[in-house]
């Protein structure tokens, strides 16, 4: 247990010097790395719910009115997990776009009418 | 929008309280052993060993189904029941899991007069209904269930109510004291799925 979280301590110091180093973001703050961590996780938990609760409505759906068995077991999957993260990045990406999109945008400088 | 990123931030903050707290402390564990009922491996009149995992497209039985498999031999070698049960559909390529297992017992020694096959049902429900019109008519009440630790609550009780007087017989394939987070997330998520079934169960009148 505490070798693997001192392994994602140090793999997670390695990525953050590349990423100082390398790309240079204009502020590279922990919070907004933490609240985005934040943010990816719960829409990764909340498309996982999403899943499963509309797969257990359709699995239902199709014994009570198809009359046909179907195994709930199919949702005891990994690759449920796995999509449901994929949802969730595509979800923040569209988040994020939206929010800046919704941003007053500030007034620019005006260029003299003589310029070319 | 500000109420969404909220209602993320809230979602995402309990979902990472939630891992931290089952991968890496005995959570997941506890919960387990609130769920499940200690062996009573006893002299009975049948031994139960109910379908799981199924049987794959190419005839071979799951991990789980085989281990429930091998525990239910194991006990009838023990001669804690003269009967052996085995239950399991048979899939659309054609394979039955309960034959499949009836012929595994055959081939370790125990005779066919000795196994008795359930093929027909498909949910734990339906296998506590079936096997009991299959074994009450021989006059057997008390059954030995081999099913995994964490739904053995829930099959207890389905074949407590078919009229079995049941003695849990355990057979798990991951062991809920390790201590190793993927073993824990393991545990956590069997944990999670048979707390879901039981409520099911509860809702449908089952239990």
């Amino acid at each position: 247990m505490l070798p693997l979280l001192a392994l994602f301590d140090m793999s997670s110091a390695i990525l953050a010097t590349l990423v100082v180093r390398g790309a240079r973001p204009a502020r590279p703050s922990l919070r907004t790395t933490a609240r985005a961590i934040v943010e990816f996780a719960g829409l990764w938990a909340g498309c996982l719910i999403l899943n499963l609760a509309l797969g257990v409505v359709a699995i239902l759906g199709v014994r009570f009115i198809a009359g046909t068995f179907a195994s709930i077991y199919i949702l005891n999957d990994v690759s449920v997990v796995i999509l449901a993260a994929l949802q969730a990045v595509g979800v923040l990406v569209w988040l994020r776009g939206a929010g800046q999109r919704s941003e007053p945008t500030k007034p620019q400088p005006r260029r003299p009418s003589g310029a070319a | 929008m500000a109420t969404v990123t909220t209602a993320v931030r809230i979602l995402g903050t309990a979902a990472l309280i939630a891992f931290f707290a089952t991968a890496f402390s005995p959570l997941p564990e506890i919960a387990n052993r609130w769920l499940t009922r200690p062996p009573r491996l006893e002299p009975a009149d049948a031994i139960v060993v109910l379908g799981g995992g199924g049987i794959g497209s190419d005839g071979r039985l799951s991990d789980i189904s085989m281990r429930r498999a091998l525990h239910g031999i194991a006990l009838y070698r023990r001669q804690l029941a003269p009967l052996l049960v085995f239950s399991g559909p048979t899939n659309s390529g054609g394979h039955s899991e309960a034959r499949t297992r009836a012929a595994l017992a055959q081939s370790l020694g125990i005779h066919r007069e000795a196994i008795v096959t359930e093929e027909s049902a498909l949910t734990t429900h339906e296998e506590s209904v079936r096997i009991g019109r299959l074994l009450q008519p021989r006059g057997i009440r008390r059954v030995l269930l081999v099913a995994d630790s964490q739904g053995m609550r829930r099959a207890a009780a389905v074949f407590m109510r078919a009229g079995f007087d049941v003695l849990p017989a355990p057979a798990d394939d991951v062991s809920a004291v390790g201590d190793a987070p993927e073993v824990r997330l393991q545990v956590a998520r069997r944990v999670l799925m048979e707390l879901c079934a039981l409520g099911y169960y509860r809702v449908a009148g089952y239990l």
